[in-house]
């Protein structure tokens, strides 16, 4: 069984991104299952750190994410400063000793708390505060350490190759480290140049000259840490991020009108969108076949409260139709989210959150959006919120959100995070064909009509008309309304139309399957149950297969909440609440629904990801007796 | 205007574009006018009501959808714009026509009127003026000049004026008029206009707001208001693009007069390609015929998208 935990870091727009997809592709078109996630300081291309830590296996998925890494490619010493306590006993760190001189302090990059921390951590332990020193600490942890002077390899490699200008050179650094690493990973030099020309894209010249320093370089190293022989993978396999998976998922789920305005994470979901355009149909109807590709309509509007909107326009109009953003974006969408409950129409708003209140930590991930999602909008009014485990479920997730925005006319949110859009995965490609595309017809008259677009219905859920399809004429109004659509405060109307409304809560709740509303995982007699919802599902999976007994319920609808079920999974159970917020929001959600209180919970709000680690620390501190436990650490 | 929304029947009248409920807006409100001209309109281009589609926000204005035969959306309060835009970009086949108030398409919605100017779809907007929030009983609205005192407010106005029809033609609005609601017959005129062309239209009707406004009443409109047509040579087409530069400066010239307001076409240019048209040809030559509301996007619950040739750069 090979597993490999592994980091590249390096400062923010100098390559880490580029040099982490070239070790991605690299290992996967060895056969190799990839995932991890990117961590970065805003967008800017300013010289802070950034990083992508991850994981490798010849299976999937590769287990969660622990607190240290096997193996760590530091592309300048500010990397070595940032994760001087993220390497593991026996792993092994590359790192460029021309910089070993350089002091802690002259890095004007590094957050100035940090560079507090470590000096008088440096001083305690009598460590020289430079990167030799970090260095040093390292090996005495029982890291291996592997130097390179970066710049005079890229000399004399750039001599063989006919490029001697330092800022040419200088470009090279990416492809160096993950040259030494692929060496120490005992990959093959021609899946590194796979890597290669599938990060540098239509670069020509550029992959050559890559190419020749990947092989030039890969030769200078003899250390392994693994060897990963390449393999044949036993299914078709996809690279992607959450982003994407989830883009391609409104695509397959039939959205063909996706607005947006720009915000971190959730803007590559639909510029995702934007560049597939146009997209490639099967022959279903003679029409398609002829057209073999249709489009959408991507929009960027000129706020988010035009994008949720427009997309409420389109939806009326017939398309399905989505919009994506993260916390400040959905807040300017509030009113507009209130309205699609009253006029009742579906939209699905994808909801990268991301960390903090106001502006907060932009580029972080945090699952402190649960609570928003569930009350946003004023008044009370059927909505649904579906939180996503992992980027297969995001993906399948995303076909269902449409469905359901279509059939239910009413506003979904898909609950994913920064943590998910930028997990980069090779993975088992998804059958994307296994969620069926459930699409409401319309009804359609002969002869031009008047109707009631409100009629009171038995489950709830509008007939379908649609403007130039239906032939019909009808209102649509976000105010209390009378079955045509007009103004109407009678107070029978209005708690008749309340009562019609509400009522696609129970048809909701009737059909749709149990396993999207809550998963179990784990032994159906255990006594402690780890709960959580979202993207903690990898790490804690991961960190259950150590805890034998326990089990883990992934909270999946989380409005309409499913309160017979969760009851059910927990009853009589110790539980144990995990997740990325201060106040332990699930834990207080599933007391509100159910009567049943946590026993312990494990909370993490600095702006990172839950770790299997943490995991594990939090279960052994809760079977301790400690029922709040705060989770620090910073990979 | 798309020519699918003519229909080859017996000709509709007012009539029959009244819906099952009367107005209910203040007697001798301007609205009204506005109304009746609006269904004279579409009598007149036998509109097709299924595939008309009224969008407002909120507000006395905003209510108009209520009483006439049309698909229509009474929406939130300044969201009718990106709303309608969204409707006509799904479906572009659709006649779709924004109806609102100073406040709610210029206060609160301003925003979306820069956002609309510079794509250019080819919808119309109709902006309600009476320069008060007549439906939260008289609050200054934004085109309301500095200084005034509507009896609604306890203190002279402290903020000035915005001009409408110069923002909407700085931000892109390709047809740029003015009416004036009593004068039933002209504004219904220039309705007419507006739905005819090709592009983003506004029409900025004056349309007094006898509860509220006791200023700014039949009277003082009646004082400073005049028609273009009677203007010899006014011509505000822009009938070759290097015209452009000199139309604009005309009717901005109009736009600006403080003492006299033009009613009439101020500015027309169809020679700036709509958004839909710029779809078509950056994003998508399929779109004017497969737009996304008349998509199949499954057969028999199976998605039509060939995923595997979608990310065919991403399998490996
Ligand atoms: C978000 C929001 N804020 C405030 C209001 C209250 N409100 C309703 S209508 C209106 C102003 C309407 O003025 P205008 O658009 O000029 O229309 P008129 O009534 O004058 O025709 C306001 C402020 C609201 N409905 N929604
Ligand atoms: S308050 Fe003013 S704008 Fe509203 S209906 Fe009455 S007169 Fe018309
Ligand atoms: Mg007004």
């Amino acid at each position: 069984m090979v597993e490999v935990s592994f980091l590249v870091g390096g400062p923010q727009g100098k390559g880490v991104e580029t040099a982490s997809i070239m070790l991605i592709y690299a290992v996967g078109s060895a056969g190799y299952y990839v995932y991890g996630r990117r961590e970065f300081w805003s967008n800017i291309a300013g010289g802070r750190h950034s990083y992508f830590v991850g994981k490798v296996a010849d299976r999937w998925p590769p287990g969660g994410i622990g607190n240290r890494v096997r193996l760590a490619l530091f592309m300048d010493g500010h990397a070595v400063f940032e994760h001087i306590f993220h390497v593991e006993r026996g792993g092994v760190a590359v790192y460029n000793t021309e910089e070993d001189g350089k002091t802690l302090e002259s890095f004007t990059m590094i957050s100035r708390t940090a560079v507090e921390r470590l000096s008088e951590f440096f001083k305690r332990q009598g460590v020289e505060p430079t990167v030799k020193g970090a260095v040093e600490y390292m090996k005495s942890q029982g890291v291996k350490v592997v130097g390179l002077p970066f710049n005079k390899v890229l000399l004399d490699v750039g001599r063989k190759i006919g490029v001697t200008s330092p800022v040419m050179l200088s470009r090279f650094v990416n492809t160096l480290v993950v040259a030494v690493g692929a060496s120490l990973l005992g990959l093959p030099v021609e899946y590194v140049e796979r890597g290669v020309a599938f990060a540098l894209g239509r670069k020509k010249e550029v992959i050559e000259q890559n190419k020749m320093v990947a092989a030039e370089v890969g030769k200078l190293v003899t250390e392994r840490v693994e060897t990963l022989t390449p393999r044949t993978p036993e299914t078709k396999r996809i690279y992607w991020n959450g982003n994407e998976a989830v883009s391609v998922g409104k695509i397959v789920g039939g959205v063909r009108f996706i607005s947006f305005y720009p915000i971190t994470p959730s803007t590559d979901d639909p510029m995702f969108a934007e560049r597939k355009l146009a997209y490639p149909v099967l022959p279903a109807t003679e029409e398609l076949k002829a057209m073999e590709r249709v489009g959408a309509v991507v929009l960027q509007t000129e706020d988010e409260l035009a994008a949720i909107a427009a997309a409420a326009g389109a939806a009326m109009a017939g398309a399905r139709s989505a919009t994506a953003t993260s916390g400040p974006g959905m807040s300017l969408m509030a009113e507009t989210i209130s309205m699609l409950g009253m006029a009742e129409l579906g939209v699905v708003l994808t909801l990268w959150s991301r960390a903090g209140p106001s502006t907060g930590l932009a580029t972080r991930t945090g699952q402190h959006d649960l609570f928003y999602s569930l009350f946003i909008g004023h008044g009370e009014f059927p909505k649904i919120v579906l939180a996503s485990g992992d980027i297969e479920e995001a993906f399948y997730d995303a076909i269902k959100a449409a469905n359901w925005a279509d059939k239910y006319q009413v506003p979904v949110i898909h609950l994913v995070d920064k943590d998910l859009s930028n997990t980069f995965a090779v993975m088992p490609a998804p059958d994307p064909y296994s969620v069926k595309v459930e699409r409401p017809q319309p009804v359609v008259f002969q002869e031009e009509k008047n109707v009631n677009r409100y009629e009171i219905t038995k489950d709830g859920l509008p007939v379908r008309y649609l403007p130039g399809i239906s032939k019909a004429v009808y209102h649509v109004v976000s105010l209390e309304h009378d079955p045509e659509g007009d103004p109407d405060e009678d107070a029978e109307m209005v708690k008749k139309m309340y009562d019609k409304r509400m009522r696609k809560i129970e048809t909701m709740m009737r059909e749709i399957p149990d396993e999207d509303k809550v998963r179990y995982y784990g032994p159906a007699n255990a006594d402690t149950v780890i709960v959580s919802w979202g993207t903690t599902k990898p790490q804690i999976l991961s960190a259950l297969g150590r805890l034998p007994g326990v089990g883990y319920l992934q909270l999946r609808l989380l409005y309409p909440f499913p309160a017979d079920l969760v009851r059910r999974h927990l009853e009589g159970r110790r539980t144990l609440f995990v997740e990325g917020n201060y106040t332990a929001q699930s834990s207080l959600l599933v007391r509100m629904y159910t009567g049943i209180s946590a026993d312990g919970v494990a909370v993490k709000y600095n702006g990172r990801p839950i770790t299997a680690d943490d995991v594990l620390e939090a279960y052994e501190r809760f079977a301790k007796g400690e029922k709040r436990i705060e989770l620090e650490w910073d990979l | 205007m798309t020519a699918t929304t003519v229909k080859i029947s017996l000709k509709r009248t007012p009539q029959d574009y009244k819906w099952t409920k009367p107005p209910e807006w203040c007697p001798g409100c301007g609205h009204f006018g506005i109304l009746q001209a609006l269904l004279q309109v579409f009598a007149e281009l036998d509109m097709d009501p299924t595939r008309t589609v009224l969008v407002s926000g909120i507000g006395c204005s905003s209510r108009l959808p209520h009483y006439v035969r049309t698909v229509s959306a009474h929406t939130i309060h300044g969201r009718a714009i990106p709303f309608a835009i969204g409707l006509k970009l799904a479906n572009p086949s659709l006649e779709v026509m924004v109806v609102g108030g100073d406040g709610d398409l210029f206060a609160i919605g301003g925003n979306h009127i820069l956002g609309a100017g510079r794509r250019n779809v080819d919808f119309t907007v109709l902006l309600m003026d009476n320069a008060v929030y007549g439906l939260t009983r008289g609050q200054a609205g934004p085109t309301l000049p500095l200084g005034m005192q509507p009896k609604a407010l306890s203190k002279p106005n402290p903020h000035a004026d915005l001009n409408p029809l110069l923002v909407a033609l700085a931000s892109g609005f390709t047809f740029i008029a003015r009416a004036y609601s009593y004068d039933i017959k002209y504004t219904a005129k220039i309705i007419k206009e507006a739905v005819l062309h090709k592009g983003s239209a506004i029409v900025q009707i004056f349309s007094p707001c006898v509860t509220y406004n006791n200023i700014m009443t039949r009277e003082w409109y009646e004082k400073r208001v005049y028609k273009l047509d009677n203007e010899p040579g006014w011509d505000p087409v822009v009938h070759d693009e290097k015209e452009d530069y000199e139309k604009r400066k005309r009717a901005i010239e109009k736009i600006l007069d403080p003492d006299r307001f033009a009613l009439g076409i101020l500015y027309k240019n169809e020679l700036v390609p709509t958004f839909e048209e710029r779809y078509a040809s950056m994003y998508d030559p399929n779109y004017p015929k497969m737009p996304p509301a008349i998509q199949p996007v499954e057969k028999d619950g199976r998605s039509v998208i060939d995923f595997y040739r979608l990310m065919a750069d991403r399998l490996l």
